[in-house]
């Protein structure tokens, strides 16, 4: 297989209409045909429909289920979650991991990703192919020395041992997508800047960096994704209330308070853990979903 | 003796570039890995070091009906892998067959891959409870027969779990199919057509065995992920229960080392994920191979 896919935005280009045979067999087809995926696209959809209309109900009118949108909707939940609940601490660290993280493995790897390519040196083939192993390591695998590590660098409960996990964690899969980018960049324009007597780190900041420009925003973007997403590493190094980060919150908050009375303050919570990953999907569909499709689900 | 020198000169170069982050990942995860396997051996709990016990740990594991109940989930769990390449192959069938809003439909069923695991596992012990929406629109269906307490009866729990994981799981795998689809190329599905073979016919033995690869990758993704990230769905939807009929592995390890502060049983646990990893660890060692990206 190819890849990355070039058609990965998600949505390949529109298949060519087909000829269906013609008359009532065709248009029965045609029925079943998008019959079929109304109703699939509606399984898919409808458990975020019904977060979505939870979450403007009122707390107090709220019995259990709400199928229809309430007519007197109210941000009220959102306020409540944002002030009084920590929603907005829980935000801010969220983003301080997500985006800390997103920048260490992005840096790191693109150093890496030019040793790589640029250099041939003894042993690179062994350690590329542990990089790309590595990639398949878990995080769960090694929580526990992890855990036990950080609390003897006495880091627990401090800022760099959630961020350096999860940038250490998130750097295979960042070396790798950037490895495989910067390999298409035509070696003659960095032996060209050699014979002009350019060192190594000016082919890396005037040439590399500049053409690898998309890959760069691929793997920081998606690397904050997953950092954003994630729960163990953080509900493990990040135990001090202060610290903790909008899925931890959730984690904590979700199955002691599913009481009927709480679900649309729950909701509201979700909702807002969703928004930011919302944004960076509509604003960057294809980079989002092709580096997703390479780093799988975490 | 110069050959020798300049190599190592070139080796060292290349460390300059690779060090860095070749050091955040020994220290993050590979120096972890040796530890895990270390203790995995030894009595080890969060307060004493403890002494070497040899293979105890992996004994007790495998006479424990936990470990077995556990593992017997994951395995519940994993058959999501099969079934959402049956379904995607399905969807790509059908949007590929030629129909309008072909885009519309995959975005929709594509969202569900987005949010993050522990924000989908809040809204489904919503959908999910007593009294919610799921049970709600099986009972407005005149199907109330159908509606129970999917995450507190124990019997159906896991199933649930199942659901959810493969709720979240089609999208991506849709994806993947289709995004290998479209690069195969359409002369020959129409070519086949020409020969008066249905749609189905074609896909089947045209289009479906050019997604071999790609099928391999999504089965080998959802391998990982069924042995190694299933722990945020559970310890949000049942925590493991009711009546610790739902714990998978990886809630296993989380509650030996951190509610038991067993690190030795905890750590065998965790040889057992990495014995899974491995295996996924060399295939894509062996596919980064094939296609040169090595």
């Amino acid at each position: 297989m190819s890849w990355p896919p070039d058609s990965a935005g998600g949505t390949p280009e529109p298949p060519a209409p087909r000829r269906r045979p013609h008359g009532w067999r065709g248009a029965l087809g045609a029925v079943a045909d998008h019959g079929f995926l109304i109703a699939l696209a509606a399984v898919c959809l409808l458990p975020l429909y019904v977060m979505l209309i939870a979450s403007f109900e009122r707390a107090a009118d709220f019995d259990g289920a709400a199928l229809l949108p309430t007519l007197s909707p109210t941000f009220e939940n959102y306020r409540t979650v944002w002030t009084e609940l920590g929603f907005d601490r829980m935000f801010v660290n969220s983003a301080v991991l997500s985006l800390s993280a997103a920048a260490i493995a992005t840096a790191l790897a693109a150093g890496a990703a030019f040793g790589f390519t640029r250099l041939r040196f003894a042993g690179r083939g062994l350690l590329l192919a542990g990089v790309v192993a590595t990639m398949a390591i878990p995080a769960i695998v090694v929580i526990v020395p992890l855990s036990v590590l950080m609390t003897d660098l006495g880091l627990v409960d401090r800022l760099p041992s959630a961020i350096l996990a999860e940038a250490g964690l998130l750097l295979p899969f960042a070396i790798f997508l950037l490895h495989t980018y910067m390999r298409e960049l035509p070696s003659e324009l960095f032996e060209a800047a050699e014979v002009d007597g350019a060192s190594r780190w000016r082919q890396f900041r005037e040439i590399a960096l500049p053409l690898a420009r998309p890959a760069l925003a691929t793997t920081f973007l998606v690397s904050a994704i997953y950092a954003w997403n994630d729960l163990l590493i953080p509900l493990v190094l990040w135990q001090a209330e202060q610290l903790t980060t909008l899925m931890v919150g959730l984690a904590l908050l979700g199955p002691s308070r599913a009481g009927t009375q709480n679900v649309p303050l729950l909701m509201a919570g979700v909702t807002i853990s969703i928004l930011p990953l919302a944004v960076a999907f509509a604003v960057a569909r294809r980079a989002v979903v092709r580096g997703l499709v390479e780093g799988g689900e975490r | 003796m110069r050959a020798a020198a300049a190599a190592t000169a070139r080796a060292a170069r290349g460390a300059g570039w690779l060090a860095p982050g070749l050091a955040l990942v020994g220290l993050i995860v590979a120096y972890p890995l040796v530890r895990v396997v270390e203790w995995s051996l030894t009595d080890r709990t969060t307060f004493l070091d403890g002494s070497f016990v040899g293979l105890d740990n992996y004994r007790q594991l495998l006479s424990d009906e936990l470990f077995w109940r556990a593992f017997t989930n994951n395995l519940i769990l994993l058959l999501s892998v099969p079934l959402s390449i049956a379904i995607a192959l399905v969807v790509t069938g059908v949007l590929y067959r030629g129909l309008r809003g072909g885009r519309l439909y995959e975005l929709a069923i594509f969202v569900p891959f987005l949010p993050a695991v522990a924000s989908i596992a809040v809204v489904f012990l919503y959908v999910l409870s007593a009294g919610g929406p799921l049970n709600e629109l099986l009972r407005g269906a005149g199907a109330g027969a159908l509606a129970q307490p999917w995450l507190t009866d124990a019997d159906v729990a896991i199933w649930s779990v199942l659901g959810v994981v493969l709720w979240k799981r089609i999208g991506f795998t849709v994806l993947l199919l289709t995004a290998r689809m479209a690069s195969i190329d359409r002369t020959l599905l129409d070519a086949a057509a020409v020969d008066g073979a249905g749609w189905w016919r074609t896909y089947w033995q045209v289009a479906v065995p050019g997604m071999r690869g790609i099928i391999a990758f999504a089965a080998v993704l959802g391998f990982i992920e069924a042995f190694s990230w299933t722990f945020a769905y559970v310890v949000i939807l049942t925590r493991g229960g009711p009546d610790r009929a739902t714990y998978t592995l990886e809630y296993l390890l989380y509650r030996l080392q951190f509610d038991e502060q067993l690190v030795g049983l905890a750590s065998a646990v965790a040889v057992f994920l990495l014995v899974a990893a491995l295996a996924v660890a060399a295939y894509r060692v062996h596919s980064a191979r094939r296609e040169a990206l090595l």
